[in-house]
């Protein structure tokens, strides 16, 4: 193990990749900092670029991008109560607060340190935990694939933030978006309505642009395109040691809930904020301080979400399944770059693995060293207004899908996901199933029609080994659970 | 009629379409599923979802939504010309090359949308359509669109 993470320093200390770090956790947390503008975004932006240079190259970058959009939404969070980010809208509750009290230098302090431990802390976690599990995978054939996915599926879907009906549409969608393309056995087109750049699929870029990014900015034109600036002096950046006494079991707490909470499906950084929150609510000795400026309250969560960035790699790096829609992305990366993905990665592309782990280390440090001096930066750029910000975000979006193939096809596909996207947001479904569920699709149509063909139309094959039974089991629970749950509550009134 | 009841409509009629499109591309038998088998197994699946979430707002205990989609309705022309004005830039950018079009649609976008005065939306057209011209057409290698003029 100590040499495959010497290897990695090797491959990530170089001068190319140190730079391909830098500019990534400084474009992510530039990104973060922005609203509307995501990681995603930035990303896909970024995309075309990466196809010309090594996938240890442009996967370290990305992946700064990822984890350097955690620190810098818990700018905007705490500064203007904006989210720059949806991961950290737990940040605002306290922060906003405790800016308003005139502390916005130490919540923003603790709120880099505690990013620094949960990032650092997750990439160990990930270190660790990544080859056994891989190891486990080797022994999955095409059920257990296919019922892994289901799960998947099912657990996104339980963790949506409303409906889980709605979300569950949203994701059999998005199963069906990913069917568009050649067949894979029989080599005919499926729905290409003889669109030739459909013949490939719908991009994962495109899609993701326009159903995050564009459908953000329709949204903020139709409801409002007003932000308030917050007009203070920042002074004192260091929390002090009270602060320190306060906070510690929460970053620690959030760490692990981050962690955990980001390897599941749909988990991530989002949903880890706000256990984070919950949990250290519950156990304060002091919970009617939360919403008036607790720094628990800043602590856990921001812990959390970067946290959560680490976990959501091991899906990725392990099994060849991306936990949400930025995974999604990097996975669309390597298999750009035909790098094998699943649980032979470790094995045949090391140098993937291990130089993008320790990579993250190098960029979590960077980041705590540029987080705070450059705050007065960040705050400079939040002044412009989003009437002048929102044509440029449009504009970088236009161009992220355009530079993938030159084809203006793509912008269009991103342009009517904007509105899809929007239509959605309107009437209140999620975009994560759907967008989960399409890069998914064509792995699982694979593994099902495999697995029938295998058993011949048995379709008991699914049910009848160990693994896949187990996995099966675990997400029928999953579906069946919310039923009981309101029966139970009924009940009792 | 409210959101639900409305979103679940289409969604029905989406789901008939999928099928009847996974269908025609023949559903194969169980032992060899032909190209349809997964796509029609999707859209079957959201067409039961859909009536399931139907059902759920028939009955009298669902809100009643009047007016939820644009209360504002000037807000959602500005939101339908902003759509229009992507799809524009989007076929135009061949046409008129990048920088101009870019010119036109940041343009367009900043004065028409944003309310913001002349000066500034002139200003900020040609200096950001020109930026990003230099950073990514130059310094990234992206290769943007050229025009009937060769830029």
């Amino acid at each position: 193990m100590l040499n495959d993470v010497i290897y990695g320093f090797s491959v990530a200390l170089t001068f190319g990749n140190l730079f391909y770090c830098f500019l990534g956790v400084l474009m992510g947390t530039l990104v973060g900092v922005i609203p509307g503008l995501g990681p995603v975004a930035a990303m896909s932006l970024l995309f075309s670029a990466t196809l010309k240079i090594s996938p240890v190259s442009g996967m370290i970058m990305l992946a700064g991008i990822y984890y350097g959009a955690q620190y810098g939404g818990s700018t905007t969070s705490i500064l203007l109560n904006i989210p720059g980010e949806a991961s950290s809208v737990a940040t605002c509750f306290d922060g906003y607060q405790m800016a308003r009290q005139g502390r916005a230098g130490p919540a923003l302090g603790i709120s880099a340190f505690g990013s620094f431990i949960g990032g650092t802390l997750s990439v160990v976690g990930l270190m660790l935990a990544a080859p056994p599990l891989a190891n486990f995978a080797l022994k999955f054939g095409f059920p257990e694939y296919f019922s892994l996915m289901c799960l998947g599926l099912v657990i996104v879907t339980f963790l949506a933030k409303g409906s889980m009906l709605k979300a569950m549409m949203m994701a059999v969608l998005g199963l069906f978006l990913g069917t568009i393309g050649i067949d894979i056995i029989v080599a005919k087109p499926k729905f290409t309505f003889g669109i030739n750049i459909l013949m490939d699929g719908l991009g994962v870029v495109p899609v993701v642009m326009g159903l995050f990014g564009v459908s953000e900015v329709l949204l903020n034109i139709e409801e409002s395109l007003k932000t308030e600036v917050f007009k203070t002096k920042i002074s004192n950046l260091l929390p002090t040691i009270q602060d320190w006494k306060n906070s510690i079991w929460s970053i620690l707490r959030g760490t692990v809930i981050g962690f955990f909470l980001g390897i599941l499906p749909g988990g991530g950084a989002l949903v880890s904020s706000f256990a984070s929150y919950a949990i250290e609510k519950k156990v304060s000795k002091h919970p009617e301080k939360f919403g008036t400026g607790a720094i628990e309250g800043v602590a856990g969560p921001e812990t959390a979400n970067n946290a959560a960035a680490g976990g959501a790699f091991i899906p990725l790096l392990t099994l060849g399944i991306p936990s949400n829609a930025v995974m999604a992305l990097l996975l669309g990366l390597m298999l750009s770059h035909g790098v094998q993905v699943g649980p032979l990665l470790l094995r045949q592309h090391s140098d993937i693995f291990w130089g993008v782990v320790t990579s993250m280390y190098i960029g979590n440090a960077m980041l705590l060293v540029l987080n705070l001096p450059l705050i007065p930066l960040w705050v400079k750029i939040l002044k412009i207004p989003y009437p002048i910000l929102f044509p440029l975000i449009l504009l970088f979006c236009v161009i992220g899908s355009y530079s993938l193939n030159n084809n203006i096809v793509e912008v269009l596909i991103m342009i009517v996901f904007g509105i899809v996207g929007y239509l959605m947001k309107k009437f209140e479904y999620e975009a994560a199933p759907l967008i989960l569920a399409m890069v998914l699709s064509p792995m699982m149509e694979d593994a099902l029609r495999q697995s029938l063909v295998v058993s011949h139309g048995n379709i008991l094959i699914f049910f009848t080994r160990p693994i896949s039974v187990t996995l099966l089991s675990i997400a029928l629970i999953l579906l069946i659970f919310p039923i009981f749950l309101r029966r139970f509550k009924a009940r009792n009134g | 009629m409210n959101r639900d009841r409305l979103s679940s409509l289409i969604c029905m009629v989406i789901s008939a379409l999928i099928c009847f499109g996974s269908i025609k591309l023949s559903l194969g038998r169980i032992q060899n599923p032909g190209p349809g088998f997964f796509s029609f197994i999707a859209g079957a699946v959201l067409g039961i979802l859909s009536i399931a979430v139907f059902l759920r707002n028939f009955r009298s205990s669902a809100k009643e939504e009047r007016n939820f989609f644009w209360p504002d309705l000037r807000r959602g022309l500005k939101l339908i010309c902003a759509c229009i004005a992507l799809i524009l830039y989007a076929i135009g950018m061949n046409l008129l090359g990048f920088f101009f079009s870019t010119i036109l649609f940041l343009g367009f976008l900043l004065r028409a949308i944003g309310s913001q005065r002349w000066s500034l939306t002139i200003y900020i057209s040609i200096l950001g359509s020109a930026l990003s011209y230099v950073i990514f057409q130059f310094w990234l290698d992206v290769p943007l669109p050229k025009g009937i003029w060769g830029f």
